[in-house]
Parts: structure tokens; C-alpha cells; sequence
């Protein structure tokens, strides 16, 4: 009876949260209360920004292993792999198990599989929760990498560097013409500037070439081609969103998990407490007059 | 690690802080010297008080010194840092802050280029009046 009522529960229970997996597969928005214990709050601070897109990356994956909530999903992949290993040592006791024995493997089996679900669907909402946390900080790098791009290219700064450029590539073109005016002034040699400014010139670079080639300097690459910091976050972004996708199958698929769980739990139910369903179907003796005509003959 | 770490800060901050140590020296040390440079230039060219041989020689002294000096200024990348209104009009005005590159593109004289491009010609003079300003 003790079993009955708890299988009745268990059913009832389950029914009830396979339809709200249904529902938060497709919203976002749902937080258990035990996600905030687990939490991870990372933030996009201007340090952040600094960094080349590859390192942003590692570094938020870093942080986030280092969170309570990445703990907390390491230990629900322990609990999900004990509940395994039992499930599948009930299920091979099941074969050879009869009668009363065989009702405890069942309620037992059906009990490991709720438990294995709980500890799914906590895993579940702390995976989706992590996946919307990402998003939003890849989402503000985005913004502020937009940010800093146009506060950079509408400054005067930028202005001026730009003129200077163009009046630097003006003076080139006639630099060869002012040296030849020196020249037909008496000045047959450079002037010590000039000497010193080209030998440098080589060093600098030879220097900058080996900036441009140091590993710690390259840029972020996707499918081995190189590619800028705003177009790899938008990638790490895509991502996300391909995974969130999946994420929701698998809630569709825990949640149909669970539903099997339930039907289970309650075809359990009924077979305590009516027998089983099909063969022996026990019918009611019911007295019928044409048994009693013989009595008055 | 740590170490490793703290030497990368160390050396973004050294190269940072010697670059800007010298661009808060002051940052437009070439401009300024430029500037002081062809004021020189122009008021040897219209100097009435030297010979010709000595105005040809000083001229061409300083027009040496200009052409480095351009050259420094268009290489400067403190100026490029700098938002202050000489910076802006020194690179507005091309024709006139860089004289020396610029006449030899036109292959004229500077005093002409200068002339030039504030559009003083004979007429112009001629129909000037003195008077207070």
C-alpha cells in the first residue's frame, strides 16, 4: 500500500514535469531556485576587451569552469553516471527476478529512472543557463568592440592620423625632387637626419615584421583562416545559438523521458493494485433464472 | 605563471610609459620647431635689409633645415595623438605648413608657393592700402 501511494505520487509527479520541461524547452526565461545557488555571473569588463577574441574565449571558459555552477554540473555528471551503472544492474536483475521480488525491482527501477531525470533536468537547466550567460557576455563584447570602433573612427585623433597619412604619402611622391634641390644648392651629401632616419628605417622594420609574425600577436583564426575580433565573437555567437537549438531538442527529449517514466510508474500502479491486465479476468458469478428453473419443475 | 604575468604588465607598461613620457614632454616639439623654421624662411626671403648673396645663402640653410624638419613632422606619431587646434590646421593647410615638399611639387619657389596659396600677386598689392587693422 506504502509502495501504491508512492508510485501514485511518483506518476503524478512526473506527469507534471515532463509538461513543464515541454514549456521550458522553448522559454528561456525559467530559473530554479537551485540554478542560483549554482550561479556564474560573468561580467564583460574593459580588461576583457583588451584581450585578443581567442583569449576572450578561453578566459570566459576558463572562469566559467572555475564557477560553482560548472562544479555543480561535474557532480551531476557523477550522479547521472551512478544512477546509469544501477539502472542498467536493475534491468539485467529484471530478466530473472519473479513474483514478489520482481514487483520490488520494478518499483525500485522506476524510482532510479525519476531520480536519473531529476538529476538530468537540474544538469539540463544549468547547461541552458550557462548558454544564456555566454551569449549575453559575447553579446556585450560585441557592443563594445562596435563601441570603441566608432568612438575611434569619429574622433579628431583619428582625423589628424588619417591627414597625416595622406600628407606623408604626398611628401614622398616629391621627396627625391627636394633632394634634388639640395643638391643644386651645394648640400652634395644628406643631412645627418636623413642618413641616421634610413639606417634606422631597415631596423624598425625588420623589428615590425617580427611583431607581425609572433605567435602572441596573431590573429584569431576560424577553418585555419585568419579572421578579425568582432567576426570571431559574432562565430562564438553562432555557436551558442546552434547549441541553445540543440538544447532545446534535448528538453524535448527529457521531457518525453519523463512522460515514459510516468506511464511506467503508473502501469506499475494498476498492476498492484488490480493484477495483471490481460488472461486472467475475473468475472463476477452472477445468478441467473434459467440456472433456478429446474428447482421448480 | 604568475611572474610570467606580472613581467608581461611590467613590459606593456614600460613601453607604454616611455612612449608617453615623451609625448607629454611635449608633443609638438617638430611643429613648433617647423613653424619657427619658415617663419625664419619667409622673413629671410622678404628681408629688404641683406644682399641677395646672403638671403640665397641663409635661404638655402634653412630650406636644409625645412626639409628635415617636414619630414620629422610628417613622422611624428605624437602629433597624431595630439587633438589640439595647430595640430588640425597644420594638416588642414598643407600647401602652407609644409612649404619646402610642397613648392617642389608645383616646381616653384617657396616664397611663391606661400604667395600662391594666400592669392597675394602683384595686383593684389597694388591695390592694398595701409591702414589699422
Amino acid at each position: 500500500m506504502k509502495n501504491h501511494l508512492r508510485l501514485l505520487s511518483l506518476a503524478l509527479g512526473l506527469s507534471l514535469g515532463s509538461a513543464a520541461l515541454l514549456c521550458s524547452s522553448t522559454v528561456l526565461a525559467q530559473s530554479p531556485s537551485f540554478v542560483q545557488n549554482n550561479d556564474w555571473r560573468p561580467v564583460a569588463s574593459d580588461q576583457l576587451i583588451t584581450l585578443p577574441a581567442n583569449i576572450i574565449e578561453k578566459r570566459i571558459e576558463q572562469d566559467f569552469s572555475a564557477s560553482p555552477m560548472a562544479m555543480r554540473l561535474v557532480e551531476l555528471d557523477n550522479q547521472m553516471d551512478n544512477t546509469t551503472a544501477r539502472i542498467g544492474s536493475l534491468q539485467q536483475d529484471l530478466a530473472q527476478a519473479e513474483g514478489p521480488m520482481l514487483e520490488d525491482l520494478q518499483y525500485e527501477l522506476v524510482q532510479q529512472k525519476s531520480a536519473y531525470l531529476d538529476v538530468l533536468q537540474e544538469s539540463f537547466e544549468l547547461r541552458k543557463n550557462s548558454l544564456i550567460k555566454k551569449q549575453q557576455i559575447y553579446q556585450d563584447v560585441l557592443s563594445k568592440y562596435r563601441q570603441q570602433k566608432n568612438m575611434a573612427s569619429s574622433s579628431i585623433k583619428v582625423q589628424i592620423k588619417r591627414q597625416q597619412q595622406e600628407a606623408q604619402a604626398r611628401m614622398e611622391a616629391v621627396m627625391a625632387q627636394v633632394d634634388q634641390n639640395l643638391m643644386h644648392t651645394g648640400y652634395n651629401t644628406a643631412s645627418p637626419y636623413a642618413d641616421e632616419y634610413a639606417s634606422n628605417l631597415a631596423q624598425i622594420d625588420q623589428l615590425k615584421d617580427k611583431i607581425n609574425q609572433h605567435k602572441a600577436n596573431a590573429a584569431p583564426t576560424i577553418d585555419g583562416a585568419e579572421v578579425s575580433s568582432e567576426e570571431y565573437i559574432r562565430q562564438l555567437l553562432h555557436d551558442a545559438s546552434m547549441h541553445q537549438s540543440l538544447l532545446d531538442q534535448e528538453g524535448l527529449m527529457l521531457s518525453y523521458m519523463a512522460r515514459l517514466v510516468a506511464l511506467d510508474a503508473q502501469a506499475l500502479e494498476y498492476q498492484m493494485a488490480y493484477g495483471e491486465s490481460d488472461g486472467n479476468k475475473i468475472k463476477p458469478q452472477v445468478a441467473k433464472a434459467s440456472q433456478a428453473v429446474g428447482l421448480f419443475l | 605563471m604568475k611572474s610570467l604575468l606580472c613581467l608581461t604588465t611590467f613590459m606593456a607598461i614600460v613601453c607604454c610609459s616611455s612612449f608617453n613620457a615623451t609625448a607629454q614632454n611635449n608633443s609638438l616639439f617638430s611643429l613648433q620647431n617647423l613653424e619657427r623654421e619658415r617663419a625664419a624662411l619667409l622673413s629671410t626671403l622678404t628681408d629688404a635689409n641683406i644682399s641677395m648673396e646672403i638671403r640665397q645663402q641663409k635661404s638655402n640653410a634653412i630650406y636644409r633645415r625645412m626639409a628635415d624638419i617636414e619630414r620629422m613632422v610628417l613622422r611624428d606619431e605624437r602629433l597624431a595623438n595630439s587633438d589640439k587646434v595647430l595640430v588640425q590646421n597644420a594638416f588642414a593647410n598643407y600647401d602652407l605648413t609644409f612649404l619646402v615638399h610642397a613648392s617642389a611639387e608645383r616646381k616653384i619657389q617657396p616664397l611663391s608657393q606661400w604667395m600662391n596659396t594666400l592669392g597675394i600677386n602683384a595686383t593684389s598689392i597694388a591695390q592694398s592700402k595701409q591702414g589699422y587693422r
